[in-house]
């Protein structure tokens, strides 16, 4: 059985508070209220390290540590390597998304996005 | 002996040509050094504001979200009380409508996304003048250098001190002339 979304614990990373902001909005809209937030990738790391998180929605481009440096660090702790992943990033060229997937995301979307696209592929990765 | 004054005299025509040349380049390079900070500061003001603004605009969405649902709230409670056909009708109007409002501020607090796409742009036009800036320095570095007699040693020692300037904010002619001046230049 599903985990209902009000009990799913994500991570939200993006460098741009506003982007922050449109993603955690959407994602209240669609159920999911135990949100947390980091500016980059090395902020994220260490948060992933020191609490339980069952998602993590970040973006590509970020000072410090990127997004992709992010998923293939995920990916290579033994601790977190199950973590699903969501890339949501304004690279939209094909080998963007194939060098993501091959670090290891779950799911791609392109900004800008609709609160449906977030909702479809949310479900996707928790069906 | 003519001969040989014949060729000091056309050498010391190119020299003296090749320093206006490098007279002329000098001045537009040296203004550019400068208006490049200029330029990249004012771009950080932009996105400094685009950042500033979009949140106020989704502070209002916010609002206007909150007031949406609270009416949807009150609506759902009227029509708890088992209102007659005609006021549920009108009661049933109202909930759809105040939805379709809830879906498009949805909407449009995603397009405000714009900002972070915009603000993505504008570091890369930050990126490439931070090395337009850097191929300027150069380029004044290397007029003044070139023709001096300059060991390995100083020469590395200019590098490292224009690498110093890069990394600083902002750099500007007195930087260089100070730069210059520290190595007897």
């Amino acid at each position: 059985m599903p985990m209902p979304p009000q009990d799913i614990r994500i991570l939200v990373v993006d460098d741009m508070s506003t982007m922050r902001r449109i993603i955690r909005t959407i994602l209240n809209q669609l159920g999911y209220s135990n949100i947390e937030e980091a500016e980059n990738g090395k902020q994220a790391l260490a948060k992933l390290k020191k609490e339980k998180f069952d998602f993590v929605i970040t973006d590509w481009n970020m000072p410090e540590m990127d997004g992709l440096s992010l998923v293939k660090a995920i990916r290579s702790d033994d601790e977190l390597k199950h973590l699903p992943v969501l890339m949501v990033t304004a690279e939209a060229k094909k080998e963007n998304v194939m060098e993501a997937l091959k670090a290891g995301v779950n799911n791609y979307i392109v900004k800008p996005f609709t609160p449906e696209v977030l909702k479809e592929k949310m479900e996707k990765i928790f069906k | 002996m003519k001969e040989l004054e014949e060729i000091i005299r056309e050498l010391l025509e190119n020299v003296k040509e090749l320093e206006g040349v490098i007279e002329n380049i000098k001045k537009p390079v040296t203004e550019s050094s400068q208006l490049l900070p200029e330029t990249a500061k004012n771009i950080e003001d932009v996105m400094v504001f685009l950042e500033k603004t979009s949140h106020t605009i989704m502070n209002l969405l916010e609002k206007i979200n909150e007031n949406s649902n609270k009416i949807g709230e009150d609506v759902e409670f009227l029509l708890s009380l088992n209102p007659i056909p005609k006021v549920r009708q009108r009661l049933e109007s109202i909930k759809e409508k105040n939805q379709e409002n809830i879906n498009t501020l949805l909407e449009l607090y995603t397009h405000m996304s714009f900002h972070d796409l915009a603000g993505q742009q504008l570091k890369t036009v930050l990126d490439v003048l931070q090395k337009v800036k850097e191929t300027l320095l150069d380029v004044i570095v290397s007029q003044v250098v070139a023709g001096k007699d300059l060991n390995e040693e100083q020469v590395q020692g200019i590098k490292g001190k224009v690498s110093e300037l890069l990394s600083q904010d902002r750099i500007s002619q007195d930087d260089v002339d100070k730069l210059l001046e520290e190595f007897g230049l």
